[in-house]
């Protein structure tokens, strides 16, 4: 759907856009402030995070300079929420530096893709080394898909064995898991009792993929902590399509507009923290909108049902076969 | 799996929002809120925190202790405060206290007056006591019948005032109260107001069928939406007596049970919910707000489970023919 169409239906609809035109209204004498960025409690571990956290792959590809600079706006943001992992190209290597003179007032979050006990255990102490700290508030399984990916991690000898050792031994505060399927995520839900889970949570995946708010609300009923990623994302590339933004390998929303709609979407389930995707620019936008959140209402959520209509979705389920 | 059966199975089930309830309010070391989150609103492209002060907080205090209330407040980030004639000595009390922060705040006031002579005269007195030369937003006051309606709106009638005193600069917004949901239907039908001020609680929501509707009518018209008796539990029985002297109802009184109440209101597209004028319960309501997260769907089906037994505080329809 064309961005006019996309904002004369959800005006038409009342969609609580007001936080996107209140910032595009110069003309209006407004006296108040924006308030600091929000925190909420993630899950029961008593923490409370920035409702905007800062993903490591906003870092990503920038020199020690850039991202020291990036880390200390996000601080300096109120931000508390940084995530990252050794996928993330060279983030691990520039975010340590900016992040060590506020690591303990921060909340530090880091991954392994590795399903092994013994490459976890490597990574793990690879990750804690660059970030020169001695722990993970919360260390986590990345990017889990398949069948395979949790046999391999909760099975003997599986990276499961890394992540309950690092607790034991303080080296990671809370435990959780990423994933990308709604099958792989109860699975994994079902086999150990995390503390948190990340997960991708938009409108176009919930209405067009019949994908997030069964995740959701399983977590939220298990007294867990819930991360959302993609809470910005639109649609997948078209084939042969070129990235717009280079470290971005889907089609993100890029307005305002469109990013406080798909931000309040996600921000109105009790979801702790919205990660933004892997450009400066939109994770500023993300950071505006959040300040300016209301929770949506029932004809808004009708609104972004039928221009999600129109949105080809990045994740769908059901995703696994038989 | 049906989205019935889904709901079957959770609601059975245990809800995630105790869970957080429990570790948040316990106070703990690890346990750090975060700051009063302010929310847009509507159209008017102003922020409010997400909880106001009411001044029926500060009507009956000693001056020196609405001073410290006030300045409280105004440290813990709210920048919204509403007020009104009726409430005791409460525009008197805050009119010095505020005075410091007027110009970093959002002052609502209000006026139970019909008629366009007796509302002016209430605005002139509430903008001396309240020591400024401007309202943020001036409101009608517990609009709740009929004849409420074709008075305030008729010739002569309050509205005159409100039309007025915006174009001399003397108020900001215009938004008006109401407890009926049909006064509040008819004021929205008859008016482009800025805001309204209405009841939101499970009880009446689920019991009483009293605020969806009007909160999507306001939404969709773009109007800002403040919640009042937002821990409200029930009416008091006959001759019940309240342990709470500024209280006219029986408020949600466990900490557990006032959140759970709060989140579900704040769960809704309302910039602000006003606790009632009692400060223990204010504080409560403030603490509540900097662990708020939404209530999910099944959680809210809970909701209208606990709703069931409670005799709610108002209720649609209540005008007669």
């Amino acid at each position: 759907m064309k961005r006019s169409d996309f904002l004369k239906l959800a005006l038409a609809a009342g969609l609580g856009l007001q936080p996107g035109l209140a910032l595009a209204g110069p003309e209006k004498k407004v006296k108040t402030t924006p308030g600091p960025l929000p925190r909420r409690p993630l899950g029961s571990t008593g923490e409370h995070l920035s409702i905007i956290g800062f993903g490591g792959n906003i870092a990503k590809g920038e020199d020690q300079q850039g991202a020291s600079r990036m880390i200390r706006e996000a601080y300096e943001q109120g931000i508390n929420l940084f995530d990252v992992a050794p996928k993330y190209g060279n983030a691990e290597d520039v975010m340590g530096e900016p992040l060590e003179p506020f690591r303990k007032e921060i909340f530090l979050s880091c991954k392994t893709a590795e399903r092994d006990a013994a490459g976890s255990q490597r990574e793990l102490e690879t990750s804690l080394k660059k970030l020169r700290t001695d722990y993970f508030d919360l260390y986590q399984l990345h990017h889990i898909m398949s069948k395979e990916d949790i046999e391999t991690a909760f099975g003997p000898g599986g990276a499961m064995e890394t992540l309950v050792r690092a607790k034991e031994k303080g080296m990671a505060r809370f435990l959780g898991f990423s994933a990308h399927t709604v099958e792989a995520a109860f699975a994994a839900m079902e086999r150990f009792d995390f503390d948190t889970i990340m997960f991708p949570i938009n409108y176009v995946c919930a209405f067009n993929g019949n994908f997030g708010p069964q995740v959701v609300e399983k977590a939220h009923e298990k007294g867990m902590g819930i991360l959302a990623i993609k809470p910005g994302a639109r649609s997948p590339r078209q084939r042969g399509e070129e990235r717009t933004y280079r470290k971005c390998w889907y089609r993100p929303f890029k307005t305002i507009e469109e990013i406080s709609a798909s931000y309040s979407y996600t921000l109105s389930f009790p979801v702790t923290s919205a990660l933004p995707p892997q450009e400066e620019s939109l994770y500023k936008m993300a950071v505006e909108a959040a300040k300016f959140f209301i929770p949506l209402s029932d004809s808004d959520r009708e609104a972004l049902k039928a221009a999600a209509a129109d949105e080809r979705t990045l994740f769908s389920h059901p995703a696994w076969k038989g | 799996m049906k989205r019935s059966n889904f709901f079957k199975l959770t609601v059975a089930a245990g809800l995630g929002l105790e869970a957080v309830l429990d570790t948040c309010l316990e106070a703990s070391e690890q346990n750090v809120p975060g700051p009063l989150p302010r929310r847009p609103l509507g159209k008017t492209g102003e922020l409010l925190s997400v909880i106001g002060l009411g001044g029926i907080v500060v009507s009956g205090e000693e001056q020196a202790h609405a001073d410290k209330i006030v300045r409280e407040a105004y440290e813990e980030g709210i920048n919204y405060f509403d007020v009104a004639p009726t409430y005791g000595n409460a525009e008197d009390r805050l009119g010095p206290a505020l005075e410091p922060f007027r110009k970093e705040v959002f002052l609502a006031c209000k006026t139970a007056e019909r008629d366009q002579k007796g509302s002016e005269k209430e605005l002139n007195q509430s903008l001396e006591k309240l020591r400024t030369d401007y309202l943020d937003l001036y409101q009608l006051h517990a609009v709740t019948t009929k004849e409420d309606i074709d008075k305030a709106f008729g010739p002569g009638g309050a509205m005159e005032t409100f039309v007025r005193a915006r174009q001399q600069g003397k108020v900001r917004y215009l938004g008006f109260s109401a407890h009926s949901v049909e006064a509040a239907m008819a004021a929205m039908d008859r008016f482009d107001f800025d805001t309204i001020l209405f009841p939101i609680n499970y009880g009446c929501w689920f019991k009483g069928n009293f605020g969806p509707q009007v909160v999507e009518k306001a939404h969709s018209k773009g109007m800002g939406i403040l919640a009042l008796k937002p821990g409200a539990h029930s009416r008091r029985k006959k001759g019940e007596e309240s342990k709470y002297e500024k209280c006219w109802y029986l408020p949600f009184e466990s900490e557990k049970e006032i959140a759970r109440s709060y989140y579900f209101t704040l769960s809704l597209p309302v910039t602000a919910a006003l606790p009632p004028g009692e400060e223990k319960l204010w504080r409560i309501a403030l603490g509540i707000a900097k662990s708020f997260i939404p209530v999910t769907e099944v959680e809210s089906l809970a909701l209208k489970e606990k709703a069931a037994s409670i005799d709610p505080l108002f209720e649609y329809p209540a005008w007669q023919g």
